[in-house]
């Protein structure tokens, strides 16, 4: 009797571990799930589509202008479903920018939003006046056609509650100028406006800015129908259609979490795709989901994914994962090669750290063997190694929540626009470290980095390349080298979790 | 003698348990160098739980008691467990397992501590401490 009682709990103890273990084990995620009021459609039904591209107009010098203008529109994210957005032009996701390496591009955004605006060219490198610091304000296209008789742009930036002297105001227009002084890349270009960017976004102020060079055009990639950007979000719709959560001002201190995915503004779509390379340019732009994307089912020998680039441009040499996690705003440009699979399959793509509608991403159908790039080349790129010396300048930046919950910090403090937190010297190679209380997707802005350090061992595998966002877990230390070359001024660094950042997880760097 | 090499043994493993949450709660506090120090210790500590246990055999087959025995291998199979969910990041484990494993060293160091107890089986005899002389049922060996 008492050798069973004592039986009885073992097996009770040992059950509720055995229980308890997946959870325990699971990786959490960072933010508030929401859940949509309108039944979701059945996925895979909707075939993907790629942004339009926006044309410009070309000058005598070869700058390239593009027009375009945020405002309010309708769009069918949904089938049957009208919903209110936000969009560059009115589309969600934004047009496609295409700039070459080392030509101007000029883009003229016009406000005609009800809200102060501002745009940033994720991954860009780019004169501070043009890179959008959260406090240079687009102001809203004044009453008719910017008749301005209201109050300046300075006092309606401190109408707007951004006591920052030395903000770059302008109303209507504004002249965003990328000297695209960088190698071939996927960039985005987003909002960024102090304290409203997640809802800014969370409406569709998004976009694709790619850039192409001279050598990657050598390489043999997949092109044409073949080079697919995927912008991936999170969103959750409420009954009347409206996107559910963007009013910016929700409870969400965490981040947002919808329950739709949407790849290019298509939920869960299908890709009709011959059996040949794809280049797939992957996009985190949610403002606070991580995900970890694989093939299912994978093709026969695995390593279904071929990076070949990250962030900033492409990687040396390609490196093959089963898996590619993407935090928020991340990019991994990667080659899947649909010929290993038998024409008429079905593949999957899914997310590991989703569940349920979110696991679901997009789903390809395999046709027909197609002649197309061939394997991936040895050699991508040069990509030259950060190397700091050792008396190099280490920072540490702390990414915690504030004291009371209700909002978050860098080394203890919230975003002040008129304090400067990092001061590197142009040109000089620095370490910096980032250590964190929860998962927070550290951008810098202006410098590509390299991570030389994950927790206490090397880079992880996901690491490599030039770097602007970086996945930095909960209670975890990156350690990157950094180098800021180009322009002297003020930019930021912040989380990337569009929740955290409105609430001050944002520091200013200024480069001298 | 033997008594001494455990209760050394144990302490210095209890003290380097209770170090693990402090150099963890100084990394989330930002120091860098806390968790590199947080994962050398770690490693210590497997060696230093295993070291326990093997030196607590010649105590308990004196005292013919293998529970301390039972619990140091427990431990030291725990923290060699604990250290590869720390290298993998599970840390939904690593941290509740750690609470254990600290609870783990500090108890065995108290064991150690304990005046040792006759075996109940033997013939009564008054309760005895290491130093009072040889236990005939240990020097078979």
């Amino acid at each position: 009797m008492r050798l069973s009682r004592r039986g009885a709990l073992r097996l009770l103890g040992a059950g509720t571990v055995a229980a308890a273990t997946p959870y325990l084990a699971g990786e959490a995620l960072t933010g508030t799930q929401l859940t949509s009021d309108v039944p979701l459609p059945p996925p895979f039904r909707t075939p993907l589509s790629v942004p339009a591209a926006a044309v410009g107009t070309r000058g005598a010098d070869g700058t390239l202008t593009y027009d375009l203008v945020q405002r309010a529109a309708t769009a069918e994210l949904l089938p049957g479903v009208r919903t209110p957005i936000w969009g560059y032009d009115g589309q969600f996701p934004g047009p496609t920018i295409h700039s070459r390496r080392g030509q101007l591009a000029v883009v003229r955004h016009r406000n005609e939003l009800p809200v102060p605006t501002v745009t940033h060219l994720h991954g860009g490198h780019t004169p501070p006046d043009s890179d959008g610091y959260p406090t240079d304000l687009l102001l809203p296209v004044v009453g008719d056609r910017g008749a301005a008789a209201g109050p300046s742009p300075q006092e309606q930036g401190h109408q707007h509650g951004y006591a920052d002297p030395a903000a770059l105001l302008a109303a209507g227009t504004r002249e965003y100028r990328y000297p695209m002084d960088q190698p071939a890349a996927t960039l985005w270009y987003h909002d960024h406006v102090m304290d409203a960017t997640a809802g800014n976004v969370w409406r569709g102020l998004a976009g694709f800015h790619l850039v192409s060079d001279d050598g990657e055009d050598a390489l043999p990639l997949p092109r044409g129908d073949r080079d697919l950007p995927l912008m991936i979000m999170d969103r959750a719709f409420a009954a009347d259609g409206g996107l559910h959560g963007g009013g910016l001002r929700g409870d969400h201190v965490a981040g947002t979490l919808g329950d739709v995915v949407l790849v290019n503004g298509v939920p869960w779509p299908v890709l009709e795709a011959v059996g040949a390379r794809h280049r797939f340019r992957l996009l985190n732009a949610s403002g606070a989901r991580r995900y970890r994307l694989a093939l299912d089912p994978p093709p026969p020998g695995g390593h279904g994914f071929v990076q070949i680039g990250s962030d900033g441009g492409l990687l040396a040499a390609p490196r093959v994962h089963d898996t590619i996690t993407l935090a928020p705003a991340e990019r991994c440009d990667v080659v899947v090669d649909l010929a290993r699979y038998r024409p008429g399959s079905t593949v999957d793509l899914i997310n590991e750290l989703g569940s349920g509608p979110t696991r679901r991403v997009m789903r390809i159908r395999v046709g027909a063997r197609t002649a197309g790039a061939p394997a991936v080349p040895a050699r991508l790129a040069t990509v030259e190694p950060l190397v700091p010396g050792p008396d190099a300048r280490r920072r540490t930046f702390l990414f915690q929540a504030a004291p009371g919950g209700r909002g978050w910090t860098i080394n203890g403090r919230q975003f002040d626009p008129t304090r400067t937190d990092a001061d590197p010297r142009l040109g000089e190679i620095e370490v910096w470290r980032f250590v964190t209380d929860l998962q927070h997707p550290v951008h810098v802005h202006l410098a590509p980095f390299q991570v030389l350090r994950r927790g206490t061992g090397g880079p992880g595998p996901h690491d490599h390349g030039w770097k602007d966002t970086v996945d930095v877990r909960a209670a975890e230390a990156v350690t990157v080298a950094v180098r800021f070359t180009g322009y002297r001024g003020r930019y930021v660094l912040h989380c990337h979790n569009l929740e955290h950042e409105d609430r001050h997880m944002m520091a200013t760097v200024r480069v001298h | 003698m033997r008594y001494w090499l455990l209760r050394g043994l144990a302490t210095v493993t209890a003290v380097t348990g209770i170090a693990q949450p402090i150099f963890a709660g100084r990394f989330l506090s930002g120091s860098y160098s806390a968790l590199e120090a947080h994962r050398g210790t770690g490693i210590a500590l497997a060696g230093l739980t295993l070291l326990t246990a093997l030196a607590a055999v010649p105590v308990a087959r004196r005292e013919r008691r293998w529970a301390p025995v039972r619990m140091a291998a427990m431990v030291t199979v725990l923290t060699t467990v604990q250290n590869g969910l720390g290298f993998a990041r599970v840390l939904g484990l690593h941290v509740p397992l750690g609470v254990l494993i600290v609870g783990g060293v500090i108890g065995q160091a108290i064991l150690a501590w304990r005046p040792s107890r006759a075996p109940a089986a033997t013939t009564p005899q008054p309760a005895v401490g290491p130093t009072t002389g040889p236990d005939p049922t240990a020097v078979s060996r």
